[in-house]
């Protein structure tokens, strides 16, 4: 964890892809195109978003272009997980996905429904936190209050994760945006 | 994953998930009266977010799993298995299992972070989605006994969405690219299944945060595919694809001029109608497509 923040995230990635578990599963890839062919966005966007080439610029060294430039957009990617599924080489499509996606939070480059919905859980421990109109419906339909959490405990735990530098990062930014 | 022996445990730690407490719990009274009629008790706990594995996951691998272990910490302590009541919750706190499990790195790291609050991760806690626990624990004869009004004449599709049983290899249930038991089930209730072609096709929930167009285009084929099939209403079992399915009826009003208006009910929904419950008693009056007028004339009341 420690040595994953001191690295860049560019080269941390890049190690992730090589001389790995998952790296070796990259590596197996034989761009047969099943992914893309099950892909229902890459069916959608008539193939700009695809699977398979995204898992070919992680092969050959591309995750600048992955993470800063989203070319292609990672987060066009509906997690649904056939990819995965159907991949006769067995790569961990999912998990390398995944990577590709967190080191694009660590350069702010993540969907604002993601980092607002993380927030939640690091403000509430809860993506949709317990509101009083929604109580007062429970409580018609004969339903107990909705469970507390601890909130507190949640958030020391988010603390040893690099996701609290992450979400304050993104929230310096908005800011900033904010007043200009 | 079939197996024959049924289980004897009527105890579960209650995984409701954030969405259905705290936005759709009309949901959460549907599956409480169902499995209260099947004799089971349900335990709330102090779960946070568990955490979502769209929206948490791809933002942070670590958090992801430190709090997910959590949840599973926490009924590790009072030894029952959690019941969970969505698709994302049931992936994450099974991938998580399975993840800890195979990565001693990450499981050491984590273990040692809930231990510096208090908490004890060792991954002995099982996770069952709900659809899960019916089939292969209870079974659909057990539900067949509960049947007072039978769904007869209904026709009903299923959307069963993509974290019920994907990735196959942390899930672990049913027929991970043709699932199947929702439909089991809702033949049980004496309900008509239809298919459609589009069945395995994502609600497109997690493309609809970066890409409207692409999403959807996406449920329009899905919608058209499942008003061709001529079914009456679309079961669902995750609170995610609910909410989807039913919002997108409205976009897709809006960006196509498509008429759909299929009410979408959770498999629970259509568990207690059977088992009695009234469309009052489980609330059906907060779901965006009105359901009533249809069941009544099936007589439901």
């Amino acid at each position: 964890m420690e040595k994953m923040e001191k690295l860049n995230p560019i080269v941390a990635l890049h190690d992730e892809f090589t001389d790995t578990e998952l790296g070796i599963s990259l590596n197996l890839c034989y761009n047969c195109s099943t992914c893309s062919t099950i892909c229902p966005v890459a069916l959608e966007t008539e193939g700009n978003f695809n699977p398979r080439s995204i898992i070919l610029l992680a092969n050959f060294g591309y995750e600048e272009r992955l993470i800063k430039d989203l070319k292609p957009n990672v987060w066009d990617c509906t997690m649904c997980e056939l990819c995965q599924e159907a991949c006769p080489e067995g790569v961990n499509l999912h998990e390398v996905f995944l990577r590709i996606k967190n080191a694009s939070a660590s350069y702010h480059n993540i969907p604002k429904s993601y980092t607002s919905e993380t927030n939640q859980v690091y403000l509430y421990g809860k993506a949709v936190p317990s509101q009083p109109v929604i109580e007062k419906r429970r409580e018609q339909l004969g339903l107990p209050k909705s469970p507390d959490t601890e909130v507190e405990e949640i958030r020391k735990l988010m603390g040893m994760t690099p996701v609290e530098k992450i979400l304050k990062e993104i929230e310096k930014l908005e800011k900033q945006t904010e007043e200009k | 994953m079939a197996s024959d022996s049924k289980s004897d445990i009527k105890d579960y730690d209650l995984f409701a998930g954030c969405t259905i407490q705290n936005r759709i719990p009309f949901l959460e009274k549907s599956a409480r009266i169902v499995f209260e009629k099947l004799g089971f008790t349900l335990h709330d706990k102090s779960y946070g977010c568990c955490p979502d594995p769209v929206g948490v996951m791809s933002t942070d691998y670590q958090t992801w799993l430190t709090l997910g272990a959590r949840n599973l910490a926490l009924s590790e302590k009072s030894n029952h298995p959690i019941v969970s009541l969505c698709n994302g919750c049931t992936e994450t706190l099974k991938a998580v299992n399975y993840e800890l499990k195979h990565k001693k790195e990450d499981f050491d790291a984590v273990k040692k972070r809930l231990e510096s609050v208090g908490r004890t991760y060792s991954g002995t806690t099982q996770v069952k989605h709900f659809i899960e626990l019916l089939h292969e624990d209870i079974g659909l004869e057990a539900i067949i006994a509960l049947v007072i009004k039978p769904l007869t004449g209904l026709k009903i599709t299923t959307h069963v969405g993509c974290h019920y049983s994907r990735p196959s290899e942390m899930m672990q249930v049913d027929d991970a690219m043709n699932p199947r038991f929702p439909a089991d089930i809702l033949e049980a209730l004496g309900a008509t299944h239809i298919d459609y072609e589009e069945a395995n096709l994502c609600c497109t929930s997690a493309l609809a945060r970066n890409n409207e167009e692409a999403s959807n285009g996406l449920m329009r084929r899905k919608y058209q595919s499942i008003l061709d099939s001529g079914a009456q209403i679309i079961a669902v079992n995750c609170p995610s694809c609910y909410q989807q399915l039913e919002v997108g009826q409205r976009s897709m009003k809006k960006a196509f001029d498509m008429v759909v208006k299929i009410p979408v009910l959770y498999i629970t929904e259509l568990m207690a109608l059977a088992f009695g419950a009234s469309m009052n008693d489980i609330g059906l009056k907060f779901h965006q497509i009105k359901p009533i007028k249809l069941l009544k004339e099936f007589g439901f009341e």
